[in-house]
């Protein structure tokens, strides 16, 4: 069984390892998102939203990132001809893999704002290095875009635009520590519910239609599958 | 001073660095960042809802400083490297106003941040002030032994070629005002 055999494969992540060698730690934890993306079928499990809610027209973007926190010394170090020399301290603070499910205004077929923009559905695989937590995060977002400003004026060219962009949305998320994970079905299933709750939302408000309701339940326990649909009303 | 560049230490072993361009960017970007920060006041904006929606109850964070980049995945040689890419680069600081609801459980958070970001092939340089509202809850499972939660969130993006004292002084009260109708306050 999953759960038995720690599907979670341990990623050796201490603070003796960030501070040797914090190039390869960061390879390390993208490749390690990676494959817990690939373990859950990140993107069999958007793309079938997507075929089920959206007719197949959203697009599925992956974004890798990570994100430092910095912290300046008092004193900055000497300035030379070549170099500069700052004294910093950073914090690796996480690594993530994000994987987002887009679907554009003129895809959806209802919609109740005028200025709305985008829908977005991204599942996000993080590593948070301070607290050796691992987490998984479904996010909806409902993007709205405004062009304001065309003219910069002649230090910027005249192409230039400004938008003004506001986003409302949600999120659900599940965390629990590197060192020891809690069974995979469980988890797949605690974030199925997620998504399903985030799509009822956006339903409820008018933003796209449920023709089925989503199963979060899987079936098989060592491979986690795409949730089926049934002809269910909440 | 270590021969090796574009290497970040982490705070557990302190000492000077050799930036590569990006970083010196981004470290840049921090700075502009700061000094627009303290021009709007957006700290006192904070205070202010603290004071006079939350009786001074909610805790108001130190500014960090933070950068984040997107790793190219087609390009093996460069995510070797702890490269800063031009694509998709932030630097910035944030602040952040927390506090609880009555019942302990419920978690609110306020982050406003100001951003600035690098130029790119697609984009010119810009700025971001970016205010999201958050609501979480986390309950601790026992059986599973890991915790989950839920969280909304409104978020602007403000991409002037000029900021003024007004136009801020606007997306903030709007924003209060969501808080509110969110029942966040």
């Amino acid at each position: 069984m999953a759960s038995e055999e720690k599907w979670l494969i341990p990623l050796q992540l201490n603070n003796e390892l960030v501070v040797r060698n914090p190039q390869s730690v960061v390879n390390s934890i993208v490749e390690f998102n990676q494959r817990t993306s690939e373990f859950f079928k990140t993107e069999a499990f958007l793309k079938e939203i997507n075929e089920k809610f959206f007719s197949g027209k959203g697009t599925l973007v992956k974004y890798p990132s990570y994100d430092v926190t910095v912290k300046e010394a008092d004193e900055k170090g000497e300035k030379s001809r070549f170099n500069r020399f700052f004294s910093v301290n950073a914090d690796l603070s996480y690594t993530s893999l994000a994987t987002t499910l887009l679907i554009k205004k003129s895809d959806l077929p209802l919609s109740k704002d005028e200025s709305f923009d985008s829908l977005g559905l991204t599942v996000s695989n993080d590593v948070n290095t301070k607290d050796n937590l691992f987490e998984i995060q479904t996010y909806g977002e409902i993007t709205f875009v405004k062009i304001r400003y065309v003219d910069r004026g002649l230090n910027y060219g005249s192409d230039c635009k400004s938008f003004y962009l506001r986003g409302m949305g949600e999120s659900r998320f599940l965390s629990f520590p590197l060192v020891d994970p809690p069974a995979a079905e469980k988890v797949f299933q605690v974030m199925a519910l997620g998504v399903k709750e985030i799509l009822d939302g956006f339903a409820a408000q008018g933003y796209i239609t449920m023709p089925e309701v989503v199963n979060p339940v899987t079936d098989t326990p060592d491979a986690p599958e795409v949730p089926e649909t049934r002809n269910e009303t909440q | 001073m270590a021969g090796t560049s574009k290497e970040i230490q982490p705070s557990s072993k302190p000492g000077n660095i050799v930036l590569g361009t990006e970083l010196q960017n981004s470290l840049t970007g921090i700075d502009r960042c700061r000094s627009f920060f303290d021009k709007l006041q957006l700290m006192d904006y904070l205070e202010s809802i603290n004071k006079f929606y939350l009786e001074g109850k909610g805790k108001i964070t130190e500014p960090v400083s933070r950068i984040s980049t997107g790793i190219n995945e087609t390009s093996e040689e460069e995510t070797n490297g702890f490269v800063l890419k031009k694509d998709d680069v932030w630097g910035g600081i944030k602040v952040s106003l927390q506090w609880n609801k009555e019942d302990g459980v419920v978690e609110n958070e306020v982050n406003l941040g100001f951003f600035y970001y690098y130029p790119n092939e697609s984009y010119h340089e810009y700025f971001q002030l970016y205010i999201t509202g958050g609501s979480s809850s986390k309950t601790e499972e026992q059986e599973g032994g890991f915790f989950t939660g839920k969280s909304f969130y409104r978020k602007f993006f403000i991409n002037p070629p000029s900021f003024t004292q007004e136009e801020v002084d606007s997306i903030l009260l709007n924003f209060t005002n969501e808080l509110l109708e969110a029942k966040f306050l």
